[in-house]
């Protein structure tokens, strides 16, 4: 039996992978969540192909929030290259998969905060004539933002946590390697309890990150709201 | 008499719109003239909101014929976009955008909208809100505005994209009564100078001193229509005469 101390350097460079399986699926779906939660929210005078994408995009949150991400990780990897004869690289089915499951959620936030704009500033943004674009750009970002991020964060710390599953079809990112070491070593505590540290780390400073972000938000429009409490 | 000759910025014939089955606007005729301010009366539920937001497509309208500086407003994208461009608008509830300062709610649509450069949408907004009486108020958050400030920001918004008419639904309503008088003071301003208007108001006395016809409406018809003198001392209609005497005792209380 090796010692757990022979492997640092295989789990740090797991731990790279975990980040970075991390960061492409929170930037996945957090592009998936905004771009879907801007078209599908219901508003004032939305354009008509807004309300079919809509009717798509029902669907979809539906059934990516309905099913398990390591049964879409099984079905991206397994499923896609059996089916059509195309081979998907782990990586790509991991990201994806998790892409797809987050963005349905990171949707749906978005999608709240956009209906939480006040209706009478959609009827001001249509009164002056501004486009959907520019109403979205200028006067729905913002207050979106303000309501949606901090369950946006939390689902980026889902995200970070989701891609443990990857260990489910061989991919080699922290919990694969943790699973092999302890059986390489027999030590079983030790290894899942630095496991799970380094887990809570990241997740941390994303959490800080995300705190660090609706600080900024909330400086930025505190101005805004100071009074908002009296009107 | 001469502007009886000129084509109405604003005219109406007919209008009708429905909520299901509630006629909100039943048969509305309304012609505005370059530079008059036309006041709008009556009840609440009568249809004033109604009529002035089918002006701007706010509300499509079901029946009728509604032109704006020589657009029909036809359901189109476009023609709503061109009436738009013509119309300002200010709303009860000031509407503001509370995440910019009062110079950006005001240069917003100008630069976003009618692409002007943001030194001569600055340059304007700040002479705007000299108009409205907000000198040195251009950085100010609506939150850090009491509501008749707001209200005077709205409007130098409104007249930001140089509209050739101005909408106002009951802009002193939502304001505390000793701040209305600034608001309504501004508005007198731009009757003289020139400004085309449709005002929904309760302020009878604004309306006899500004408007150059007062229309009543009641139950989405326009009941009765006149100047100041004939309309409010010298009613005609039964229903006008029982508006007319509510408000007076209720403003005299
Ligand atoms: N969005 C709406 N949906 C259904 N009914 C409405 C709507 N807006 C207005 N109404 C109805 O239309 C009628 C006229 O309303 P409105 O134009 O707001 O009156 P006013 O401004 O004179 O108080 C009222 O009976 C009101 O209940
Ligand atoms: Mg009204």
């Amino acid at each position: 039996m090796t010692s757990v101390i022979d492997y640092t350097e295989l789990f740090l460079t797991a731990v790279v992978y975990t980040i970075a399986l991390s960061v492409m699926s929170i930037i996945g779906g957090t592009l998936v969540g905004v771009v879907f939660g801007f078209l599908s929210a219901r508003r004032l005078e939305a354009p008509h192909w807004f309300r079919a994408a809509r009717v798509f995009i029902d669907i979809y949150v539906r059934i990516f929030r309905s099913v398990p991400p390591l049964v879409l990780m099984f079905l991206l990897y397994f499923g896609v290259s059996a089916a059509m004869n195309l081979s998907i690289s782990m990586t790509a089915a991991v990201v994806l998969a998790l892409t797809l499951f987050v963005g349905a959620y990171q949707s749906e936030n978005i999608r709240a905060g956009v209906e939480s704009v006040p209706r009478g500033q959609a009827e001001a943004s249509a009164a002056l004539g501004l486009g959907i674009f520019s109403r979205m750009r200028y006067v729905e970002a913002r207050p979106t933002f303000a309501v949606a991020l901090p369950s946006m964060v939390g689902q980026w710390v889902v995200t970070i946590k989701d891609t443990s599953l990857a260990s489910g079809i061989g991919v080699v990112e922290a919990t694969t390697i943790a699973l092999t070491v302890r059986q390489a070593t027999g030590e079983t505590w030790l290894v899942f309890l630095v496991l799970g540290v380094t887990y809570f780390l990241i997740n941390r400073g994303v959490a800080l990150l995300g705190s660090v972000l609706e600080k900024r938000i909330s400086r930025s429009t505190s101005r805004a709201q100071s009074r908002a409490a009296l009107v | 008499m001469s502007e009886m000759l000129k084509t109405p910025v604003v005219s109406l014939k007919g209008v009708i719109k429905k909520y299901g089955s509630v006629v909100a606007v039943n048969g509305v005729d309304l012609e505005v003239f370059e530079s008059q301010t036309v006041a709008i009366i009556g009840p609440s539920g009568s249809g004033k909101s109604t009529v002035i937001r089918t002006i701007n497509g706010l509300e499509s309208h079901d029946g009728g014929e509604i032109v704006v500086n020589g657009v029909t407003l036809d359901g189109s994208k476009s023609s709503i976009r061109d009436v738009r461009n013509d119309v300002g608008m200010v709303f009860q509830q000031f509407n503001l955008f509370p995440y910019m300062s009062a110079l950006d709610n005001i240069t917003l649509a100008p630069r976003r909208r009618q692409g002007v450069s943001r030194l001569d949408a600055e340059a304007h907004g700040m002479e705007l809100l000299e108009k409205v009486g907000l000198k040195g108020f251009e950085s100010r958050y609506p939150s850090e505005l009491s509501g008749g400030q707001q209200q005077r920001v709205a409007i130098a918004r409104g007249l930001a994209t140089k509209p050739k008419v101005m909408l106002f639904d009951e802009p002193t309503s939502a304001l505390d009564p000793e701040v209305v008088q600034d608001v309504l003071g501004v508005m007198k301003d731009l009757a003289h100078d020139g400004v085309t208007m449709i005002v929904v108001t309760h302020e009878l006395t604004f309306a006899a001193q500004v408007a150059n016809s007062i229309v009543f409406m009641d139950a989405g018809v326009v009941v009765e229509q006149g100047d100041g003198d004939s309309l409010l001392r010298n009613p005609q209609h039964k229903r006008t005469i029982r508006f007319l005497s509510s408000l007076n005792a209720s403003s005299f209380d």
